[in-house]
């Protein structure tokens, strides 16, 4: 079979078209991990000038009181994605920037595609962009008359009556194909590690592996589905403008359709029956502000009868700060059920479409490219659980300061310093543990692997009933 | 009437005809003999006006075919070698088809008689032409160049891959042009259909008329004998 | 033989017979696309992804619709409660006793002043960038225009990035390629099968030939075109509320097909084989469709990336926070320096008022620092805007995607002007607030409705 294999990319090597496109798709290929990293880098380094300055206001702020310093609050950035510089995903259109204050949950804002007009529909010249819709047209191409060529001039019969097996020519051609676009996924991961080893942990390295096998399935099914047309199909024509048909379906077609249905199915609420939804439940907390408050009175007394004390002014503690916090906790319960809602309502738009994978592997590409390279949704809404998190905890801070930290109950003016302020620690992104994204996107790779079984199986078939002729 | 005088063409510096003239007057059939890469279908080819000579004169029916062509294309009545017609389309449909891409319009009646003339059987008008052996697409062809009620035919290899009968039918057509007025250049490597059909033969070596004689003149042996020596030569 | 077709009209010699050729070419045509099931297939196929984008476009366009007649609703009720108050001589709600309506300030709060970026009935045809901004606000002295509540809806980044199959994808992206099918084998086939002399030699023109047979094609696909944006003009009512926007989108899809017509006619004229007419048009498509716009994409983000808007979030805390540190002497005297007119004005003469008066002012203040900061990163915005539009030279789709998007009223810019009609309304209600409360205006009823009125309109 290797000679056979051998002998086809002997083929394609002399021919000056082949020779000519494969080489201005690698030199592309090779552009697109350049551009991608000097992208990153950008962004890095933006990412990190505006941390800083962000962090620097924080640590210099003037004495100020611990419950004003939660309204001033500070700003999280969301970081480049482990390997945004090959599959940007979501990056694109997601915000980059979320207030982090008391009393409110802010929404994730500035993103990218809010700053520009529009330019590209399929994303930036990533490398996911080729490999993802030009690679397999490439090996379409390549593939589409490999048997139908071989029955038509009759090498076939000859092939034959040499003892050759069928079935093994017509593996050997789907390997040889195969093996083409695995060479050119090779060569952008290579270039991808050569650009980016200085970030390269045994994290990024393992996904990067699971990046090269969901393509390594998806270049399976396309390499063998086209030469399965190509054995089956009455002439070359046909099976190039089927497959030409499967591709558009697949890349352009199905995955809009099939997202659109998928968010008709699971309806996200509108954002002004979402804000109307929390304030009515957070109406019915504690008013952090507001002493007068029922339910703010009812924690006093429970606080007055903890400490034993018949007035707030007798408290060994500043009881503003336990209101505040009273409120946060209250807030945080609010936040937790709705944004908890919504997070299921993505989870099951995501589920449904991970399942159209079924009719399309390549919106089983898509997610496992999008996933192991950390720019999917999923990442994201991990992200804005930790920064809602360390909110709650910079917040709780706060007002511990304030209610333990020796100022007394109504009083405002009381500071804390720089030194304060400098212990309050900074938000630390910790990407997503591989085992996490590998439940979430097991699914996409068993379909995969269902995909390229079923074009064995056809292609086995196929092979036992394939006329001569 | 079909006239070359003194015809020259290469291809990037390697001479495909040297000095070729020749003329096919009205109700004539000529026969262009010669082997793969002679010149015969460069010839055709010039006189259909897609290739320009490199010197010499190219006339039919009068006209100048390097500057009329369009012109002298309307006269021409044109038959390839494989007449690969649409797949899809019956006969009939190629042929009304053809017509009237050429500007001719007939009617049904006209059309069923155009195919019958040429030998097209009339169970088959209605076929798809995918269905059409080799010889009946040939018919096809051959009645959308009588259609267009041709003063001259040229004829590339028509009767490669026919079975005898229906290349006897095509000689026989092609004599039934002739008498009409029509004058008819065939390229050929096939001896015994150029010698029974066709009143003169030119035997074409390296793009280079290097006999031409009377078919009456010869048998179809001392033709065959003539034509190889040549070849060998 | 002789005598067939004697009766039949030979135009050759008419003038207009390479009209009539066409004609005939044309009304052939047909046949040989109804027996072509893969053309006929992927043209219901675009119709269909067509019709339901235009459904998806009238649905967001229903929901934003639906979404401002909700929030009219509840603008209209606050304002009922509002003048509720100054019936029953009230000064506001009785569990809040801090608010007094005839108060400029509590006045306009109660007011409920929106401004909607009312989306275009002619949205469906292109959702562009509408879910990439909020389309309504709540103007306030403290609200600016790049607020969070500005930013896109509630939506899953998924769909937003694989994009939404609106009637402009399918126009953009599908409808090339319906061309694509539609013509990949003309001229080609002939040639393949070796008979296109023969097809020379019958219409003396193959140019002719073949682009008469792409007319059909051209013809046929703009027929289907204006079916589907008549179709999609009545989903929403295009014609009654946007009848020239309908005739912009006919405009330039019929100039994007015949962008594409020609491009392939170019590619085609001269093709051999099927493979090469395919393998060149499919080559198009994706330098036009895939590499240039990614590429630009990719070039702008490195020439002029995005931000995480410093300048603004500096403005909006750290800014503001160092304006509340300053002493109340400095901090009054900014506002009399930015307000020179206050200083002979009734209140100013209030020493017990004044206060009040100007803390009312300070919103002013907080709106010049962030109205400063916006004046860079709107610079960015033009700089790298005028980096894509430059691009749209050679980046056709580009150039056609964003027509849409301005014809639709779905366009980037189209966003920033209703940013700039909020920074408007903005100004307006802060230097009202500061006029009328150095005034010392008691706010009637009739007041209140001025507000509504006045406050309303940029």
């Amino acid at each position: 079979m290797w000679h056979i294999i051998k002998n086809e990319w002997i083929g394609l090597h002399r021919n000056r078209a082949f020779l000519g496109l494969s080489t201005g798709f690698m030199m592309v290929l090779l552009l697109t991990v350049v551009l991608g990293t000097l992208q990153t880098h950008l962004q890095q380094r933006q990412y990190e000038s505006a941390k800083n300055e962000v962090r620097q206001q924080w640590e210099n702020l003037n004495p100020m009181n611990p419950h004003g310093a939660a309204h001033y609050g500070t700003y999280v950035f969301k970081p480049n994605s482990l390997l945004g510089s090959l599959d940007e995903g979501v990056n694109g259109v997601t915000g980059k920037v979320l207030r982090v204050e008391g009393h409110v949950q802010n929404e994730i804002v500035h993103s990218e595609a809010s700053q520009m007009q529009a330019v590209s529909k399929f994303g930036k010249l990533k490398s996911a962009l080729l490999l993802q819709y030009i690679l397999p047209l490439l090996l379409l191409f390549v593939a589409f008359r490999s048997v139908n060529s071989e029955k038509q001039s009759g090498r076939l019969k000859l092939l034959v009556l040499q003892g050759g097996q069928l079935q093994r020519l017509v593996w050997a051609k789907v390997l040889a194909v195969w093996l083409y676009g695995m060479a050119l996924l090779l060569l952008t991961l290579v270039a991808y590690a050569l650009a980016s080893s200085s970030s390269i942990d045994a994290n990024t390295a393992l996904r990067v592996l699971f990046f090269f096998l969901s393509y390594g399935l998806f270049y399976f099914i396309i390499s063998g589905l086209t030469v399965l047309l190509s054995t089956l199909g009455k002439n070359a024509t046909i099976a190039l403008t089927t497959m030409l048909g499967i591709w558009i379906l697949w890349t352009i077609f199905l995955p809009n359709i099939l997202m659109s249905t998928v968010d008709q199915w699971h309806e996200l609420p509108s954002r002004e029956a979402f804000k109307t939804a929390m304030k009515a439940d957070r109406s019915k907390g504690i008013d952090g502000h507001n002493p007068s408050d029922e339910r703010s009175k009812e924690l006093k007394e429970q606080t007055l009868k903890k400490y034993g004390v018949e007035e707030v002014s007798q408290l060994p503690i500043n009881f503003d700060g336990l209101r505040m916090q009273a409120d946060e906790a209250y807030g945080n319960r609010v936040w937790d059920k709705h944004f908890g809602r919504l997070r299921e309502i993505l989870a099951h738009q995501k589920q449904d479409y991970q399942l159209a994978g079924v009719l399309n592997p390549f919106i089983s590409l898509q997610n496992a490219s999008m996933g192991f390279a950390g720019s999917d949704n999923y990442h994201h809404q991990e992200f804005l659980v930790r920064v809602e998190l360390y909110r709650r905890d910079f917040i709780k801070t706060l007002n511990d300061k304030h209610a333990y930290g020796g100022s007394t109950t109504g009083d405002w003016q009381w500071k804390v310093d720089q030194g304060f302020f400098k212990s309050v620690s900074d938000f630390v992104y910790q990407p997503v543990r591989l085992s996490a994204v590998i439940s979430h996107y097991f699914l996409d790779l068993v379909l995969l692997l269902a995909w390229s079984a079923l074009v064995s199986l056809l292609l086995i078939f196929a092979t036992r009933k394939m006329p001569l002729l | 009437m079909i006239q070359l005088i003194h015809a020259f063409k290469s291809f990037k510096g390697t001479p495909a005809i040297q000095d070729l003239s020749l003329q096919v007057n009205s109700g004539e059939v000529y026969g262009l003999l010669g082997a793969n890469g002679a010149g015969k279908s460069t010839t055709i080819n010039m006189l259909l006006g897609f290739v320009q000579p490199d010197s010499g004169s190219i006339t039919i029916q009068q006209m100048d075919v390097t500057k009329v062509y369009k012109k002298v294309r309307a006269t021409i009545g044109y038959i390839p070698e494989n007449v690969n017609l649409y797949p899809y389309l019956s006969g009939f449909e190629n042929l009304d088809y053809f017509c009237r891409l050429a500007g001719l319009k007939y009617n049904r009646s006209d059309l069923q008689a155009f195919l019958t003339s040429c030998g097209l059987p009339k169970e088959a008008h209605r076929k798809k032409v995918s269905d059409y052996s080799k010889g009946m697409r040939q018919k096809v062809g051959i009645s959308i160049a009588y259609a267009k009620k041709a003063k001259v035919y040229l004829l590339d290899e028509p009767a490669s891959g026919l079975d005898p009968l229906a290349s006897n039918e095509l000689s026989d057509l092609l004599k039934k042009l002739a008498a009409e007025g029509a004058a008819i250049l065939m390229a050929s490597h096939d001896i015994f259909r150029v010698r029974e059909v066709c009143h003169r033969v030119g035997i074409l070596k390296n793009g280079k008329l290097i006999q031409e004689l009377r078919s009456e003149d010869v048998t179809t042996n001392e033709l065959e004998n003539l034509y190889l020596k040549y070849m060998k030569s | 033989m002789v005598g067939i077709g004697e009766s039949s009209f030979d135009f050759r010699n008419e003038e207009n017979a390479s009209f009539m050729t066409s004609l005939n070419i044309l009304g052939y045509e047909w046949k040989h696309f109804v027996r072509s099931p893969f053309k006929v297939v992927a043209l219901l196929l675009f119709v269909a992804a067509s019709v339901y984008g235009l459904h998806n476009g009238a649905r967001l366009y229903e929901t934003q619709m639906d979404e401002v007649a909700n929030i009219e609703a509840k603008m209209s009720e606050a304002r009922q409660e509002c003048l509720a108050f100054y019936e029953a001589d009230q000064k506001g709600p009785e569990k809040r006793p801090w608010v007094d309506v005839t108060a400029p300030m509590w006045a306009m709060w109660y007011a409920n002043i929106y401004h909607f970026n009312t989306p275009s009935s002619a949205m469906e045809f292109s959702i562009g960038q509408a879910e990439q901004y909020g389309f309504y606000k709540k103007i306030t002295t403290r609200a600016s225009s790049y607020d969070n509540d500005l930013t896109q809806e509630i939506a899953n980044p998924e769909r937003l990035q694989t994009g939404s199959l609106d009637f402009a994808f399918a126009l953009l992206y599908l409808l090339p390629l319906v061309l694509l099918i539609m013509l990949y084998n003309l001229n080609s086939m002939e040639a393949e099968q070796g008979f296109l002399p023969l097809i020379e030699v019958q219409t003396a023109s193959r140019y002719w030939w073949l682009g008469s047979r792409m007319l059909f094609y051209i013809g046929l696909l703009w027929i289907v075109l204006l079916g589907l944006l008549i179709y999609g003009a009545y989903l929403t009512g295009v014609f009654t509320n946007a009848g020239f926007a309908f005739g912009q989108m006919l405009f330039w899809s019929s100039l994007y097909l015949l962008f594409w017509s020609g491009l392939f006619f170019l590619l085609i004229r001269n093709s051999t084989t099927i493979l090469s007419n395919a393998l060149k048009m499919v080559g198009a498509w994706l330098l036009f469709a895939f590499i240039i716009p990614a590429t630009v994409h990719q070039g702008v983000s490195i020439v002029q990336p995005a931000g995480f808007m410093t300048e603004l979030i500096d403005a909006q805390r750290d800014q503001i926070w160092k304006l509340y540190d300053l002493p109340d002497s400095v901090l009054h005297a900014r506002i009399e320096q930015r307000f020179p007119e206050i200083a002979n004005s009734p209140i100013a003469e209030d020493r017990k008022k004044r206060q009040m008066a100007y803390k009312a002012s300070t919103p002013a203040l907080f709106n010049d620092l962030v109205k400063t900061s916006i004046v860079p990163i709107e610079q960015a915005y033009r700089d790298r805007n005028q980096l894509i539009r430059w691009s749209t030279l050679f980046n056709p789709v580009t150039f056609f995607q964003n027509q849409f998007n301005q014809v639709t009223e779905t366009h980037f810019d189209d966003y920033l002007n209703y940013r700039h009609e909020l920074q408007s309304l903005i100004d307006q209600q802060i230097n009202t607030l500061v006029t009328d409360t150095w005034e010392g205006k008691v706010v009637t009823p009739s007041h209140f409705e001025n507000y509504i009125q006045d406050l309303s309109q940029p």
